[in-house]
This record gives C-alpha cells, structure tokens and sequence, in this order.
C-alpha cells in the first residue's frame, strides 16, 4: 500500500520536473537571519552605550547647586531619544533571534535573558572604547533636534534664578567679567575675594564659563565659583580651536 | 527503482543525502513515513481518508523540495510532521475553518484520555465513552493537538517543540492545561457527575 504512494508521489516529482530547492537559498536565508540579529545587537549595544554615555556625563554638581532641586533634575541623565531607540532595538533583536531557525526552542525568559545580556556585554564594550560616547556626539553634531549632552548642559547653567550661569566671555576687568549667556543676554558678573575661579580660567574673550552664586537683578550675578566649560561637540571644539587661532593672529 | 538493499535499516540522515542526489530514493522516506502521518493528519483534521491523502500528497512534495532545508540536529520524522501540521493547518485556513474535532478510533479516545488524566480504571472509562468524546472535544485546538502529539502519537517534549514550533515550558504548559481542561469538561458533563470524585 505504501508503495504505491511512494510510486504515486515519485511518479507526480518526475512528471512536474520538481526538484529540490538550491541549497544557498537556505544558506543565505539562514545567515541573512542571523546577520539581522547581529546587525541588531550592535545597533541596540552602540544606543545603549551612548545612552550610558549621556548618563554618565551629567553634571551632578550642576543638579545638587540648583536651588529649587526637583524631581526633574533626577532623570537629567536620562535621554528619552536614547531609551525609545534601545526600547525598539532589544525587542527587534529578540525577535530576530525568536526568527532564527532553532529559535523556537527558546523560552521567553530564556531569550529575553540572552538577547539582553548580549546588548550589555556590546553595550559595556562600546562604552570602554569611548564609542557611546563618540556616537552621542556625531548624533548632537548631526541631528538638529537631538537634545545632546551640551544642549541639556547649557539648559542646566541657564538657570541663573537657580544659582548657575553659563556663557562667554565677552570682556573682563579686575572686579567683574562680561558675559553672554546661553540665550544671548548679557550679564555682569562680580568676582570678589572670596570668589572660586578655577586656575584655568583665563577670562579671555569667548572663553565659556559655568558660574555658581546668587542673581542680584536682571543682569547681575555674584559668582561664587567660575569654572571653564569643556566642549563636548567636536564640531564646536574645531570651531572654538578656530577662533584661538584668529585670536592668536590678532 | 529501489536504492537500498534494505530500506528498514537505512537511516534518516542517509535516506536524506540519498534522496538529495537521486529523487528514486526519497521514495523510501515515503514509504517510510505515510503511515504515521495518515494517522497524525486525520487525528488532528477529522478529515476524510482522501482529504488526508491529499494533505499528505502536498506535505511529500513540499517536504522534497525543502530538502536541503532539513538538519540533522531534528529528527526526520520531527521535521516531516511539521511540515504536514503546517499543511493541514494551511487547508484548513484557505476553506475558512478550523479543525473542529480529532478523528480518532474508539480505542484512541480512550487511550488519549487514560494517558491524558493518568486514569487507571479502564473499566470507568469504558462505562463513560460518551461523555470522554464529548469532553475530548471540547478541549480547544491547540491543548488537543499537543495532547494528540504526547498520548497517542507518544512523541517526547523535544519532538513536540520542532513539530509545533514552541518552547519545552509552552509544551509543558499545554500538556497540563489540556489535562486540566479536560477534567473540567467531564465536570461539566451530566454523564460523568463521579468521574471527578473518581479522579
């Protein structure tokens, strides 16, 4: 009885010219598969690092001087862009390896645990070698709308009513230093005895400064601390090495 | 044309590479495996002997042309009983329907169900039949299939996992639901207000 049926269906293969599918249609099907999942776990680990990049790189002394320290300044570390992409990335990376060709044989908690670890072990590696942070800088180089680390450090030192200012120096004299804040105003800074001024201030024009003390009216501050502001965005950093150049010339 | 001297003995794995390079030999994988799959395909269809045989028919030729797909981490039987549940789930799906029972002989249900509930008492089950069919089919599709798979067709939990395409724990979870389910139906039943006390 079975050979008939295997007569039957050898009988239909030769009949119909039916032949096997290629092998490199599996091998390539196969490997495409996991090259999505490795694709997509170097995708997830680079925003992850990048993440912990925009994390570790808060200004917490910033946070604490603030006067009016609110529940917001605590997720100052948090990059919402960073955390969306990472929450679309780990899902897609354990959906591609849920599609791989065994995936199946994988509990939830068993692939969720591996898929997660993977991006971690990535994650950590990328931010060793300083690529998160490389890759946060290129992204607030790039994209115009991102929020990057320079752009939350100058909304943190544009809070004089809080007690920090940030800005450039426009001219400066014994007793107070000129500067353009953030937004373009100017203010009149008061350094006195008692002031903190960092030993690598110099005071030159366009050197940008983060100032603690008290705001004594619309355009006046008494510092209590001056510190230089270190530029995170290589493109700033090309442009400021530029004008030390002009400056220079002068 | 026969390509081995003695078919019975002849592995999966050389039966595969067999037929990759001669199509006279996947014959053998044919013979092989019709009757577990005929058996398979109408337990979980309740479909007819052609309509089996049909399904059937497919599930050889697309398992043919899918050869260089099969590895041989998986069982051959595995792989073509994954390859015939997606078929007949396929057939179902282009009439619009859903398999709607089991198609199983007498002394199937009854077997399903004394493995499924770990009943002992033969006698009892006998004494019930109806309402154990009754409440076999009412159990949803899916912890039916898993039951078929584990009690009749008697296929480990690694064997379950590739031919339904789900993880050991969801086997496992189905396995206990069905027989849970199943308990529940019977209690439902008016013909078998003891079997419970009995369980």
């Amino acid at each position: 009885m079975n050979e008939d049926y295997s007569k039957k269906i050898l009988s239909l293969i030769h009949e119909e010219h039916i032949e096997p599918d290629p092998s490199w249609k599996y091998l390539l099907r196969k490997y495409a598969r996991w090259s999505l999942v490795g694709l997509s776990v170097v995708l997830a680990s680079a925003v992850l690092a990048a993440g912990v990049a925009f994390f570790l790189d808060v200004d917490w002394r910033a946070v604490s001087l603030s006067r009016d320290y609110s529940l917001p300044d605590v997720f100052q570390g948090i990059s919402l862009f960073w955390l969306t992409l990472l929450a679309l990335l780990l899902p897609l990376t354990i959906y591609g390896m849920r599609k791989t060709e065994r995936g199946y044989r994988w509990g939830s908690g068993a692939i969720f645990g591996t898929g997660t670890l993977l991006v971690v072990v990535f994650g950590t590696i990328f931010v060793f070698f300083r690529i998160g942070e490389m890759i946060e800088r290129e992204t607030g180089n790039r994209l115009p709308l991102y929020e990057s680390r320079e752009d939350r450090d100058e909304r943190l030192w544009s809070r004089p009513n809080q007690g920090l200012l940030g800005g450039s120096v426009v001219s400066a004299s014994d007793a107070a230093v000129l500067i353009t804040d953030f937004s373009g105003s100017a203010w009149q800074v008061f350094i006195s005895p008692e002031t903190v001024v960092d030993s690598s201030v110099t005071f030159r024009p366009k050197e940008e400064l983060k100032i603690v003390g008290v705001k004594s009216s619309d355009s006046d501050f008494s510092a209590k601390e001056v510190s230089t502001w270190h530029k995170k965005s290589s493109k700033e950093s090309k442009s400021d090495d530029a004008m030390s150049g002009e400056d220079r010339d002068e | 044309m026969r390509i081995f001297q003695n078919e019975n003995e002849a592995s999966d794995a050389s039966l595969i590479e067999a037929a990759k390079q001669n199509p006279d030999a996947f014959g053998a994988i044919v013979g092989r495996y019709w009757d577990p799959l005929f058996r398979y395909v109408r337990r979980i269809g309740y479909i007819s002997p052609e309509e089996a045989e049909d399904i059937l028919q497919e599930t050889f030729l697309k398992a043919y042309r899918k050869l260089y797909e099969y590895e041989a981490d998986m069982k051959l039987g595995s792989w073509l009983y994954r390859i015939a549940h997606n078929q007949t789930i396929d057939t179902f799906r282009r009439a619009d329907a859903r398999p709607k029972n089991v198609y199983l002989e007498d002394e199937e249900w009854h077997r399903l169900f004394v493995s499924a509930t770990d009943m002992e008492s033969d006698l009892f089950v006998k004494d019930r039949f109806a309402a154990v069919k009754a409440a076999l089919s009412r159990v949803p599709e899916r912890y039916r299939e898993v039951l078929v798979l584990r009690f009749l067709e008697e296929k480990d939990y690694g064997e379950i996992m590739d031919i339904l395409e789900m993880p050991k724990g969801t086997v496992a979870t189905l396995i206990a639901r069905g027989r849970k389910l199943l308990l529940k139906e019977l209690g439902h039943d008016s013909r078998s207000e003891s079997i419970k006390e009995q369980l």
